[in-house]
Parts: C-alpha cells; sequence; structure tokens
C-alpha cells in the first residue's frame, strides 16, 4: 500500500544490490513485486494498480478520457488483475507496447513506496505469463520519485493514496464568492462520481480501468480544487486490537488495577 | 525494435533540425519513450513540465465551453520550435508527442505534416 509520508521514494538498497549483480528472480515488498532478469525489471505486480489485463480489456488503453462510464464489476474478487477476455486478438501493437509500459511503472510505483520493508528475494523466479517491458532499477527508481513529487506537487495529502475519497459536503464562503465551481473534466468527473468514501483510489482505478496513478493524480487534483477530501480513518481503536499509541503520548493508566496487582504480588 | 522505438527514430530521422523527440502521456507526466536531447536538453524534464502546458491548454478549452480537441501547439524560441501533437487514435488520448526543432534547419509546415505521418506509424 502506498505510504502517506511525503519522503522520497528510495528504492531499497536490496534492489540496487540485485540490480548489480544482475539477479533474476521476484522481489517483493509490502506494495507488490517486481519481477528481474538479468538485474532488469520487465514485469511488476501489485495488488493497489490494476494491471495489465484491466488496462487492456477497456480495448482503448491506459488513457481514455472523456465520459467513460466505469465497468461493473461482476464477481471477481477485488485483488483480481482483470480479465484479457475485453483484449481481443488484435490489439494493436503501439497499444500494447505503451499499456505493458505504463502498467509496469504503475505496479512499481507502489512496491518503490516508501514504507514498504527492506524486502525478499525469491531467486530464480520468473514472472508467468507476462514480460511487459524492460527497465534498469535506476530508471524505474527515477520515475517513481518523480512520481511521488508530482503528486505532492498537485495536492500534498498524501493520505488520499491509502484513504477513500468522498466529496467534500461543503463549500466554504470564501469559494462561495469566487462564483461557480470551474467544471470539471469528464475523465476527472467519473473518478469523482466513484468516490464514496468506501472505494480507494486504487478501487477506483480497478472499476474505471485505468492506472492506479492516474487516479491517484486525478483524486489529488480533485482534491486540490476542494471537491474531495480523505475519509475519516475507520475507528479501529474501539475494537479490541491493541491500540496504537501517539508518539509521544500515553494512556492514564488503569490505577486502581496496578493497585490491586500490586497488593495480590505483596499477598503472594 | 519496438514500436515506440522506431516511430520516434523516423521522427528523427526524417524531420529537419529534430534535436530531440519525447512521447508522453500527460496525464502521468512520464516520458513513455525519448530519442535524441542530451545534456543540454533533458528530454525527460521537457516532457514533464509540457505535460503542464498541455493541461493548461485543454483546461482553458473546458472553461470557454469549446468542444473541440487540440491538433497541436506550438511555441516558437528565438533558436528552437517546440512542437506538440496530441495524438487520438485508439489509446491516443492522453498522449502527445514533444518535438524540439533547431529554428536554422527546420521547416515547420514540413514538421507538422511529418509529425501527422509518425503518429500514423505508432499505431495507438
Amino acid at each position: 500500500m502506498p505510504c502517506a509520508t511525503p519522503a522520497p521514494a528510495h528504492a531499497p538498497s536490496m534492489l540496487h544490490r540485485l540490480a548489480a549483480e544482475h539477479a533474476t528472480g521476484a522481489y517483493t515488498r509490502a506494495g507488490g513485486t517486481l519481477f528481474l532478469v538479468e538485474g532488469r525489471i520487465v514485469h511488476a505486480e501489485s495488488p493497489a494498480a490494476p494491471g495489465l489485463e484491466a488496462l487492456l480489456s477497456c480495448g482503448t488503453g491506459p488513457h481514455r478520457g472523456g465520459g467513460r462510464q466505469p465497468r461493473t464489476r461482476t464477481g471477481s474478487d477485488s485483488g483480481s488483475a482483470g480479465h484479457p477476455a475485453g483484449a481481443g486478438p488484435r490489439v494493436p501493437g503501439g497499444v500494447l507496447e505503451l499499456c505493458a509500459s505504463v502498467a509496469l511503472h504503475d505496479a512499481a510505483f507502489f512496491v518503490l513506496a516508501p514504507g514498504g520493508g527492506p524486502g525478499r528475494f525469491r531467486r530464480g523466479v520468473r514472472p508467468w505469463p507476462h514480460v511487459t517491458g524492460c527497465v534498469t532499477a535506476a530508471a524505474l527508481e527515477r520515475e517513481a520519485v518523480r512520481r511521488r513529487t508530482f503528486l505532492d506537487r498537485i495536492w500534498p495529502d498524501g493520505r488520499l493514496d491509502a484513504l477513500p475519497p468522498v466529496p467534500a459536503r461543503s463549500v466554504s464562503p470564501a469559494d462561495r464568492a469566487a462564483g461557480p465551481p470551474a467544471p470539471v473534466p469528464g475523465r476527472r468527473r467519473a473518478v469523482l462520481e466513484l468516490a464514496d468514501g468506501v472505494r480507494t483510489a486504487s478501487d477506483i482505478a480497478r472499476e474505471l480501468r485505468r492506472p492506479a496513478f492516474h487516479t491517484l493524480v486525478d483524486v489529488r487534483r480533485l482534491a486540490a480544487a476542494g471537491l474531495l477530501v480523505p475519509a475519516p480513518p475507520p475507528p479501529v481503536r474501539a475494537g479490541p486490537a491493541r491500540a496504537q499509541p501517539v508518539p509521544g503520548e500515553f494512556p492514564d493508566p488503569d490505577v486502581s488495577l496496578l493497585r490491586r496487582l500490586r497488593d495480590a504480588l505483596e499477598a503472594w | 525494435m519496438s514500436n515506440t522505438e522506431a516511430s520516434l527514430k523516423e521522427a528523427m530521422s526524417s524531420i529537419d533540425g529534430t534535436i530531440g523527440v519525447a512521447l508522453v502521456d500527460y496525464t502521468s507526466g512520464m516520458a513513455l519513450g525519448t530519442l535524441g536531447g542530451g545534456k543540454d536538453f533533458d528530454l525527460e524534464v521537457a516532457a514533464a513540465g509540457n505535460t503542464d502546458v498541455v493541461r493548461a491548454k485543454l483546461r482553458t478549452m473546458e472553461h470557454l465551453g469549446l468542444d473541440d480537441q487540440i491538433e497541436d501547439i506550438l511555441i516558437t524560441l528565438g533558436s528552437q520550435y517546440h512542437l506538440i501533437r496530441l495524438l487520438r487514435g485508439k489509446s491516443g488520448n492522453g498522449l502527445f508527442l514533444y518535438i524540439a526543432l533547431d529554428a536554422g534547419k527546420a521547416n515547420l509546415a514540413m514538421a507538422r505534416h511529418q509529425l501527422r505521418r509518425i503518429e500514423g506509424m505508432l499505431e495507438v
């Protein structure tokens, strides 16, 4: 999953080492997997990115604009990368090539997200059935860093990468005084219509069969326009799970319980 | 040779005065392919920066309520021409070809014509 910190995504040193030793295998971090062949990245997969089949199954490639309607998912699980049924046998070479490149960088962006851990490497594992490109680790990292900076330049709120966006309820009086809102381009309107506070940006991307990063861009632009805000995080603290303490703050101790414990220990 | 690579190569060789050429995805700002350029002319930077040009123009058209499409954008510098051609093919919506030309060597009308031809080669 993408991390909310705005720090640049430096590829972990393990990836640099694998690239330097021309390793072949699967390199997995929290955000997904990069497949290396002789040190170069040939394919990437991430649960946060729709994947090549989904992009092709739109029959149109990664960049449809206008008022494209979302495809309704029917029974497929949310982690699925879609199905190639719509791709058909006659995808023009240029479309396939560009979709592959977009899909590779789309998934890699999440794999290289900061906070994804050092990762682990399974030597010898090859991607199947895809080889979607051939990119050096340095180029992949450079692009991931550029993308993260790009997102923060649009609207520096990394929470929107992970939390479901929800339409902003109220328009401030200052905005109202500024006149009617600017029209939302059709491509972005489709994202706005699906932002219900339940779907994350990745879910919206999957539904629209668009690259996840492009959807993150649209979400941030909509947030910059004051139309979307991140939904409040689910109230996990109420559950029996261990509450995450806020750094520098300690919950009040249950004094009576401590006293009873001490009494019991002393009596024992 | 890949489709993109072949098309960019064709642009470099068939258009007089070409300094560099890039195929750019303007939503993400990523250059999907570049050729030419050099130390003095970073095409990746040019590609990312010119997405703002395209986006600003598209937004202005929306604000004006112009229901039309951009064919190309020409930026004339003292010594260079920068030509941006928006692609419209099956997946072309969201891509543009960017070409930087030496103003002293280039024939602008010819360059526009050739770029249109290269768009067809891309099969997008």
